[in-house]
């Protein structure tokens, strides 16, 4: 229920490696934010720097107002739930549950009280006297999860909390921690490394890469208008296709070549490239598997199709993904199942211009970035 | 058909008679000798010369001087067991932070193990000396410590406490770095402030090395020997007269083999008894 402010924020190690470098972020109450990011991208330390557990090494870190950097753990009056959920061994879950208003010197009847109201709307009244090393994986994840919420905490923190869990109950405990959210109406930092559970939890998604940055935004954004070429490829499954290619011209009109092929852009695309110059430059196309389309009719040619030999098929559902090489490398396109695709047989596709992507081959920031922005803004 | 029975029978015992020759020779013989001579009167040879049954006993129990060195084992065990362990602890939690320089002081702390007592006991017998020690000099007293009665007790207490704490340094460091990290940084976030998570976290943590090191302490200290016989001799009076220096002085002083052996299988019995109740009281104090 706080609002947190992180100016500049960076931790930098004796050895002068930084984990995280001038982290700014502002989160809004009963915000949930997600810190999603491969291994090693400084997402699960700027998390334990927000709850006190590593100094902060430059900037501010603001909670309503206050500077907080040189607040103790224990006085930020946070709640943290732990990838290996932290419970105490030697306590019973009640214990453990009602630890954090034991130490604030709670009544007994009113922490008897929460007590049960925490432990049945996690479902776990029965295992109230157990002690954590009697309890399966799911369960510890429960116990860890309702002694953070039983106390109002300004702010959740949780770090990689599904991880440990089998697939199955993984997408149980998603669901279940997306309706807490809105039961209880608070703040919660996230951090995972899960590019799902980041887009089905979260309302405003920080994607992280070598402790920098890459792009914060909602979900949605995330997908259709990614920064760069990382965030891209990180978020979405299946992943992003991605090829290398040269913007040619040929009568005042812009072509994408690649590996002996040559598509036609749209006139947006053409618009837009020639106004950012980059005629003639390297660049890196980034369609995703859903946005290409199969020509039904083998015969037809046009200017923005071109041929391609599918070797493999996965059937998934209704879906099936459908591989193609062109040149050295493999590519996947998305089909309905009941299509009919034959292998290694020629096949003419068309990539969707409208949810084409482009990436400068040498920065690789996205050339379509702010103009998407100001489209869909409109 | 009968001879491999026979070998089959046997063969585990003879793997067992290396051991069990040791033993028997230096724990069985010696325990069952002296519950023997126990019951007799000794020539000075330590030869069995009268059997007066439990003779040897009922004179104990009537003996003043048996009962000072029971109150005095006993308020000896208390300091040197409580200081032993409180000085151990400390030092295990110290060293468990990581600070520049902390395996010089790992080592420090854990020394005392590798000192023999009677070595230990020279060195505390020079620092104590009243005119030259450097004690009186520090403190600027002039305090005559072991011949005083009121502060020999004490100083042979606090030179075995030290002594043990040694050991009891190395258990519980082992002890403190076998509890998980994480469930203190979650204590901290919890709101737990020092003292919160040592009661609730480290000492349940610790709670079966405690239990280990006290009874160990317990029977070290009641057996302790060395520094008596350097420091104070039991003097002055009886003051530091500990059981097992009365065992040592009655036989080999005053050559009653026989009262000795007798307040032996008495120090047997308090120890082993004493060790039963704490393995009693173990189930409902200690979690794991």
């Amino acid at each position: 229920m706080s609002k947190l402010l992180l100016k500049n924020v960076s931790k930098i190690y004796d050895n002068e490696i930084s984990a995280v470098r001038d982290f700014n972020l502002e989160i809004k109450d009963k915000e949930f934010v997600i810190f999603v990011g491969p291994s090693g991208c400084g997402k699960s330390t700027t998390l334990r720097m927000i709850a006190g557990l590593e100094e902060i090494s430059q900037g501010e870190l603001w909670m309503d107002g206050k500077l907080i950097n040189f607040i103790e753990s224990k006085d930020r009056n946070l709640a943290m739930v732990f990838q290996n959920y932290a419970l105490y061994p030697y306590m019973t879950v009640y214990d453990n549950l009602a630890f954090s208003l034991q130490i604030r010197n709670v009544p007994k009847k009113e922490i008897h009280k929460k007590v049960r109201e925490t432990a049945s709307l996690l479902q776990i009244e029965d295992l109230l006297w157990r002690k954590p090393n009697a309890l399966s994986g799911g369960q510890k994840q429960r116990v860890a999860i309702g002694s953070a919420i039983i106390r109002q905490p300004n702010i959740f923190l949780m770090d990689e909390p599904l991880s440990n869990l089998d697939a199955k109950l993984r997408g149980q405990m998603r669901v279940e921690l997306a309706k807490l959210h809105k039961e209880l109406s608070t703040t919660i930092i996230y951090v995972t490394h899960d590019q799902t559970e980041a887009m089905t939890l979260g309302t405003k998604i920080v994607v992280m890469k070598d402790g920098m940055i890459q792009q914060i935004a909602s979900p949605k954004i995330l997908y259709e208008n990614p920064r760069n070429l990382f965030v891209a490829g990180f978020i979405g499954t299946p992943t992003m296709n991605f090829i290398e290619a040269e913007v040619t011209t040929k009568n005042r009109r812009l072509y994408l070549e690649f590996n002996y092929k040559k598509i036609k852009l749209n006139d947006i695309l053409n618009h837009t490239l020639y106004a950012k110059g980059y005629v003639n430059e390297k660049v890196i196309i980034g369609i995703r598997p859903n946005d290409i389309e199969i020509i039904a009719d083998k015969e037809y040619k046009h200017a923005d199709t071109f041929t391609i030999y599918p070797n493999r098929r996965e059937i998934l559902g209704a879906q099936a993904n459908v591989y193609f090489d062109i040149g050295e490398k493999n590519y996947l396109v998305c089909v309905d199942t009941e299509d009919e695709i034959i292998l290694n047989e020629a096949m003419q596709i068309r990539f969707n211009q409208e949810k084409l992507h482009l990436f400068d081959a040498n920065t690789q920031e996205n050339i379509l970035y702010e103009n998407k922005n100001t489209r869909s803004s409109k | 058909m009968m001879k491999n029975r026979i070998v089959k029978f046997f063969a585990p015992y003879t793997y067992l008679v290396p051991s069990l020759l040791i033993f028997g020779i230096f724990l069985f013989f010696p325990f069952f000798k002296t519950i023997y001579l126990s019951l007799y009167k000794t020539n000075k040879m330590g030869q069995a010369k009268l059997f007066v049954g439990l003779g040897n006993y009922m004179e104990l129990f009537q003996s003043k001087s048996f009962y000072n060195s029971i109150v005095v084992t006993i308020i000896f065990v208390l300091i040197s067991v409580c200081v032993s362990m409180l000085i151990g602890l400390l030092a295990a939690m110290l060293c468990n932070k990581s600070l520049p320089g902390i395996r010089f002081f790992s080592t420090a702390y854990a020394l005392p193990m590798a000192i023999a007592s009677s070595s230990a006991a020279i060195v505390f017998k020079i620092m104590l000396n009243p005119s030259v020690g450097i004690m009186n000099k520090l403190l600027r007293l002039n305090v005559n410590w072991i011949n005083d009665p009121k502060y020999a007790l004490i100083c042979v207490a606090l030179l075995t406490a030290w002594l043990n704490s040694g050991i009891n340094f190395l258990y519980f460091s082992a002890g403190l770095s076998n509890i998980d990290e994480t469930i203190y940084e979650r204590a901290s976030v919890d709101g737990a402030n020092e003292w919160q998570k040592f009661r609730r976290l480290t000492l349940p943590g610790l709670s079966p090395i405690l239990f280990y090191t006290l009874v160990v302490n317990i029977i070290q200290a009641f057996q302790s020997f060395g520094q008596v016989k350097i420091l104070t001799q039991g003097g002055p009076g009886e003051s530091t007269n500990l059981i097992v220096y009365s065992i040592y002085r009655d036989a080999f002083f005053n050559f009653r083999f026989g009262s000795a052996a007798a307040q032996s299988v008495l120090l047997f019995i308090i120890i082993m008894t004493l060790t039963l109740l704490m393995f009693r009281l173990e189930k409902r104090g200690v979690s794991y």
